[in-house]
């Protein structure tokens, strides 16, 4: 007992805290990765979360089955890729060629009419009604812990995810120059890389990890119009506790949201949830107003 | 090689660069001197097109770069340094120079790295390959930067905007005879902006003269540092 609190109880909150967590590292380090290569924010993430989802569903239930979910996942994220490039092409790289002023004004006006575009059009096609792909996954026992299957694959998918994108970072070509390109814009260019086409990667990278979120959490939470809505906050949450632009700051700030959330519903109440994150945040920027790896801009 | 026909950039009611007719040939190392301020940069940057030019035109090889992006520039062979050394600080000493290799689009990894093992082996920086760049000296950084365009096997003309500035003697006999080994074997153009008289003066055959950016004047050093304007145009008028 700690605390008052049963031990067995605690341990099972943490683990499915740590196992969210992944999923929420996964959103926020789409958007931080789109800030950091092209330095501007996608606000309209949270609906690449949902048309993942929507994808995702639309895959196991039409075609595929809840047993093939993991064949579903890599096409979900493909199709996300493609759409996000197209939309980087259409809608935001005109502020990059023409002589646009206020940039990051701009990127704000446009990727929140996208939110908004996104989400009405999924509400036109498919109505408020509410959805979920199933899962067959059998809830496990850890020790004696109950694990539900279904989390438990979308983390273990998340943490799949995560290495797949250290490794295309680490080892590609185009992970090279994506770096590159995170540390000065004007440079890469200089040096022969046509940084255009590299913003379209980018973009469709950073949202195909939202999407992949999505994804996995399809059968966990629910798929329909909206649902992009508080994954949305919790990424952001957490980019400002890890702070803007870092990495590991979005996978550490992601893992500790879903702890301090697990610990939060223990001790306190589960009803909640979603506002841990927030007193957490506060009591950061208290602390350390950067975020835990942010670094002061430095003007010029 | 190149050449620029009547360039001029103005920010507002500013004249950065006016009417600037410049011509380099091919194998050339042209030092392009001047006061602060006399537009050296803001030239470099409406070469390799980091900024647009008012009006002008600028021709490499016989065809004109303008309308050109920043990146095709590069693949053509027009490559620069930055005066505050631009490297990719969180990557290490060899992926700055892999990357500039892979930007321009050609070779396989292998070369690649038999390229940057051999460039780091002359320039000394061997032992220095798997550090993060922001490790480099200020030195160390600006040969970083130097080497990077020597990565690219279809360079053709260099621009270097202050590469010796903050760097050691030792680095900047070893950046010079890089300057000088390139320039012979490969018959690559250079255009050095410095303020370093001597290092010019070792390098360059010919230097231009840029003041309130116009050509002031054109020649050997000698003959430039001897001319009354120029004398102005650096220590003010009240002086001669």
């Amino acid at each position: 007992m700690l605390l008052g609190v049963d031990l067995q109880l605690l341990s099972q909150y943490v683990i499915a805290g740590l196992m969210i967590g992944v999923l929420y590292a996964l959103m926020a380090l789409g958007v931080t990765f789109i800030y950091s290569v092209m330095k501007m924010i996608n606000w309209s993430m949270g609906q690449f979360y949902m048309l993942g989802s929507f994808i995702q569903y639309l895959l196991v239930v039409r075609w595929l089955g809840p047993d093939l979910w993991f064949v579903a996942l890599p096409i979900t994220a493909a199709c996300v890729f493609v759409i996000g490039a197209i939309l980087q092409l259409v809608l935001i790289r005109p502020m990059f060629t023409g002589g646009v002023e206020r940039r990051d004004e701009y990127a704000t006006v446009i990727t929140i009419a996208l939110l908004l575009l996104l989400q009405s059009l999924a509400t036109v096609l498919n109505g408020p009604d509410e959805h979920t792909p199933g899962s067959h996954l059998p809830n496990l026992t850890v020790g004696t812990l109950p694990v539900s299957g279904a989390t438990l694959a979308a983390s273990l998918g998340g943490i799949a995810a995560l290495i797949l994108f250290a490794v295309l970072l680490r080892r590609t070509w185009v992970g090279l120059a994506l770096r590159a390109a995170a540390q000065s814009r004007i440079a890469v260019q200089t040096a022969g890389v046509d940084l255009m086409r590299l913003d379209m990667i980018a973009f469709g990278i950073g949202v195909a990890l939202a999407a992949i979120a999505g994804a996995l959490l399809a059968p966990v939470y629910l798929v329909y119009p909206t649902n992009g809505a508080v994954t949305t906050t919790k990424g952001f949450e957490i980019i400002i506790i890890g702070g803007l632009g870092s990495i590991p700051g979005a996978l550490v700030g992601g893992l500790l949201l879903g702890l301090v959330e697990a610990l939060g519903s223990v001790f306190i109440a589960p009803a909640y949830q979603n506002a841990y994150g927030f007193v957490l945040l506060i009591a950061l920027l208290l602390i350390r107003p950067t975020g835990l790896f942010g670094e002061r801009l430095r003007a010029a | 090689m190149l050449e620029t026909i009547g360039l001029t950039k103005r920010f507002g009611g500013l004249f950065a660069n006016t009417d600037i007719n410049l011509s380099i040939a091919e194998g050339e190392i042209r030092g392009l001197i001047g006061p602060n301020g006399a537009g050296k940069t803001t030239f470099i940057n409406l070469l390799t097109g980091v900024e647009e030019p008012s009006s002008g035109d600028i021709w490499l090889a016989g065809k004109t770069l303008l309308g050109q992006v920043p990146y095709t520039r590069a693949r053509r062979g027009l490559l620069r340094t930055f005066q505050v050394p631009k490297l990719f600080r969180n990557m290490t000493v060899l992926e700055n120079l892999l990357i500039q290799h892979f930007a321009c689009g050609q070779g396989t990894q292998r070369d690649a790295r038999l390229r940057a093992d051999g460039l780091l082996e002359m320039a000394g920086l061997t032992r220095l390959r798997d550090s993060p760049a922001s490790h480099l000296s200020g030195g160390q950084q600006a040969l970083l930067q130097l080497l990077g365009g020597f990565m690219v096997e279809r360079l053709r003309c260099y621009l270097l905007d202050e590469p010796f500035a903050g760097v050691n003697p030792i680095v900047k006999d070893t950046m010079v005879e890089l300057i000088h080994q390139y320039n012979r074997s490969r018959g690559i153009t250079f255009l050095i902006v410095s303020h370093e008289m001597s290092v010019i003066r070792q390098l360059c055959s010919r230097v231009t003269v840029l003041a309130e950016g116009k050509v002031l004047i054109e020649g050997a050093l000698d003959e430039v540092t001897a001319n009354a304007q120029v004398i102005d145009a650096y220590l003010g008028k009240t002086w001669s």
